[in-house]
């Protein structure tokens, strides 16, 4: 309601400015063009990159120079910092990239914003840019129309510099027009309540175009034409610097509590730097001044002198932030804290981590583990057994012997209350992934997908288990009872080593072929139970009913453990491990698993 | 450069997915036979019979792998 009220009084508002004063409707099309090209340009580099900026995002973590590059040369390429902050909140969220690491990015896209007015004060206000942009908006809209998914990214590219060209053109022309009509400078403010009302100006202007860019230009633009002071241009800057905050933090909100640090650090680096510059304003335009001299920037060339304020007092502001990279995270993280993820709703599945294939996968894969973890959870509980003693070191003979009894366990309701709601919300986050890009990650989210059921599967088999489970543990006959023993053992055993693959994901080598030991173990564990329920009944030491009932309990117990192991093999196996397609092709299949078991080809193998 | 040059480039450039294919499964057949080395040393120090049996079954699977691989390996061959 509020925010379509807000909408509303400001078209209204803006409609009486466009019919009292045609300039002014001049200079607001200039800015409507520039944001729009922006939007194209991104759009562009979106297509075009192609997951490029995502694979040198993972790569450039180790080091902060590396980090402190990409942000600002991503920024100076795409002249926003809005894209690399999304994407960084979307890799922090999925728990890609640490605090320390999108902090330092973010602080070198600030940085990045700075080359924007150079580029509009050195060259957008003394040449004739429109006469650029013609060209550009044709061939951008030709190469937009073509089928091939490049092309389309060059055109959004070319079409998105050629909108921004016109935008600045418009933007000048509107402010060269006022001063025919209309002088600004008479409302011109000096002294310290000058700085603080412009700083102010700047902070709502940037608020309301949403893009500190675009405000910059204006302010560079208005500069150009003399239609403000330079120190009031000055403080305007400083303004649009902590008004941009607002755009990370409105983007934060659809993050977790880690996007939101980082939306948070940003504010903070920003509100800090415009501190320095208002405490600091005369050392800076000192400066700025000396600067200029140095390198030959005329004393009159206000424009060119606004850039250098600009890139200098950011340039402060990080020397002064970056080595407070790491306290600044411990204290976001201290003062944000991480809400301990409940156990029934999805933790890690939100609409941040679906902006990238890289980071809706790594959500996924770590909403698979949560929903593992449950798993394993239900399915202990269901053989009367806890977490913690399967997970030590103790002797899982003794751990069964200590747990005779199996209490009553409903896993219908266990299964509705912490299963089906992260499973449902699993496979409508995969769907709607899927929709979005059709990439390689598409069959990555395949492949979790049918991890998650494998999960479901596991628990349907527990299911069937659980009755004869319950009853043998009460029962007299102490063959029966022991052969159930076993199968608590063997399944509690394969939780126990899969707990420890699961830790080992990072360093294990050979992941995948490892694994076909422990398929081997299940088979051979299978075979075994299959022959010992044939020798019992053989020696009436179980009834045949008895018998069958086991024998079909150890194809739902071999179902339960192959289901996990399958899972395992997607969420578990680092991926990134170079030989994994060759270790895929070497895996043993079912047959050939078979075969080694088979205790005829056992002998003369360890010669 | 050359005709026959360019097309031994060219040839190499083609080449290039089935060479790394070769590298990556004689790098993963030198680790497995180094695991298979390292476990039967560890199956003739064993005394408890249980664990001698656990161990022979991953000798198995280890066994069962090289051979596949090696057989991987020599139709990669062929197909040059």
């Amino acid at each position: 309601m509020i925010k379509n009220s807000v909408l509303l009084i400001t078209m209204l508002l803006l409609s009486y400015g466009f019919w009292i004063s045609s300039d002014f409707k001049t200079v607001i099309a200039g800015i409507s063009i520039f944001l729009f090209g922006m939007l194209s340009l991104q759009q562009g580099f979106r297509t075009f990159t192609g997951g490029i900026l995502e694979k040198v995002l993972k790569a450039i973590t180790n080091s902060l120079p590396k980090r402190l590059c990409f942000g600002v040369i991503t920024t100076m390429m795409m002249q926003s910092s809005s894209l690399l902050s999304v994407l960084v909140i979307s890799f922090i969220s999925a728990g890609l990239l640490d605090l320390a690491a999108g902090i330092g990015i973010i602080f070198g896209a600030n940085l990045g914003t700075t080359t924007g007015a150079w580029l509009v004060a050195g060259f957008g206000i003394k040449v004739k840019i429109s006469a650029y942009a013609m060209p550009m908006l044709v061939f951008g809209v030709l190469l937009v129309l073509q089928k091939s998914k490049n092309l389309q990214g060059l055109g959004y590219v070319l079409t998105g510099i050629g909108f921004l060209f016109l935008g600045i053109h418009y933007m000048k022309e509107g402010f060269d027009a006022f001063k025919g009509t209309i002088n600004l400078t008479d409302y011109a403010l000096t002294g310290f309540i000058g700085l603080i009302v412009f700083v102010a100006l700047g902070v709502m202007a940037t608020i309301i175009i949403q893009s500190s860019d675009a405000t910059m230009v204006l302010i560079i633009t208005a500069l150009a034409s003399s239609q403000i002071t330079y120190e009031n241009s000055l403080a305007l800057a400083v303004g649009a610097n902590i008004g941009t905050t607002v755009t990370a933090i409105l983007g934060s909100l659809s993050a977790n509590i880690k996007g939101k640090r980082l939306a948070g650090a940003h504010f903070i680096f920003n509100v800090f730097t415009a501190m320095v510059a208002i405490i600091f304003m005369k050392q800076f335009i000192w400066g700025v001044d000396w600067f200029c001299l140095q390198v030959g920037i005329a004393a009159d060339d206000y424009t060119l002198k606004l850039a250098a304020f600009h890139t200098l007092f950011n340039v402060v502001g990080i020397s002064v932030m970056l080595p407070l990279t790491k306290p600044l995270a411990r204290l976001l993280e201290r003062l944000l804290v991480d809400k301990v993820g409940a156990a029934d709703k999805a933790n890690f599945l939100t609409a941040s981590a679906l902006q990238f294939p890289d980071t809706a996968v790594e959500a996924v894969r770590k909403e698979t583990e949560h929903l593992y973890n449950n798993t394993i959870h239900l399915i202990l509980k269901m053989m009367g057994l806890h977490r913690r003693e399967v997970f030590s070191e103790q002797n899982l003979d003794d751990v069964i012997k200590q747990y005779q009894q199996i209490p009553d366990y409903n896993l219908d309701d266990a299964y509705e209350y912490s299963f089906k709601g992260i499973y449902s919300e699993i496979i409508a986050f995969i769907s709607q992934a899927r929709f979005s890009w059709e990439l390689k990650q598409s069959g990555r989210l395949h492949w979790l997908r049918e991890a998650n059921l494998k999960l479901a599967e596991s628990i349907k088999a527990s299911k069937h288990l659980q009755k004869n489970l319950q009853k043998s543990s009460v029962s007299h006959n102490i063959h029966l009872k022991q052969q159930y023993d076993n199968v608590r053992v063997q399944v509690a055993d394969l939780i126990r080593k899969l707990e420890i693959i699961k830790s080992e994901t990072a360093v294990s080598e050979l992941p995948l072929l490892s694994q076909d030991m422990l398929k081997a173990r299940l088979k051979e564990q299978n075979q075994v139970l299959l022959e010992t329920i044939e020798k019992l009944i053989r020696e009436h030491k179980i009834t045949p009913e008895m018998g069958t009932s086991l024998m079909n309990d150890s194809a739902y117990v071999y179902d339960i453990q192959a289901n996990l192991m399958s899972m395992a093999a997607t969420v578990f196996v680092n991926y990134s491990v170079e030989t994994i397609n060759v270790e895929r092709k070497i895996a043993l299949t079912d047959t050939e698993l078979l075969q080694v078991i088979n205790p005829q080809n056992r002998e003369d193998l360890i010669d | 450069m050359n005709k026959v040059k360019l097309l031994a480039k060219l040839e190499d450039f083609f080449d290039t997915d089935d060479k790394k294919n070769v590298e990556q499964i004689e790098s993963v057949l030198i680790k497995l036979k180094n695991k298979l080395i390292k476990i039967q040393r560890r199956i003739t120090q064993c005394k408890n019979e249980a664990y001698k049996t656990a161990l022979q079954l991953e000798a198995e699977v280890l066994v069962a792998q090289i051979e596949k691989g090696e057989n991987f390996l020599k139709m990669l061959h062929q197909s040059k």
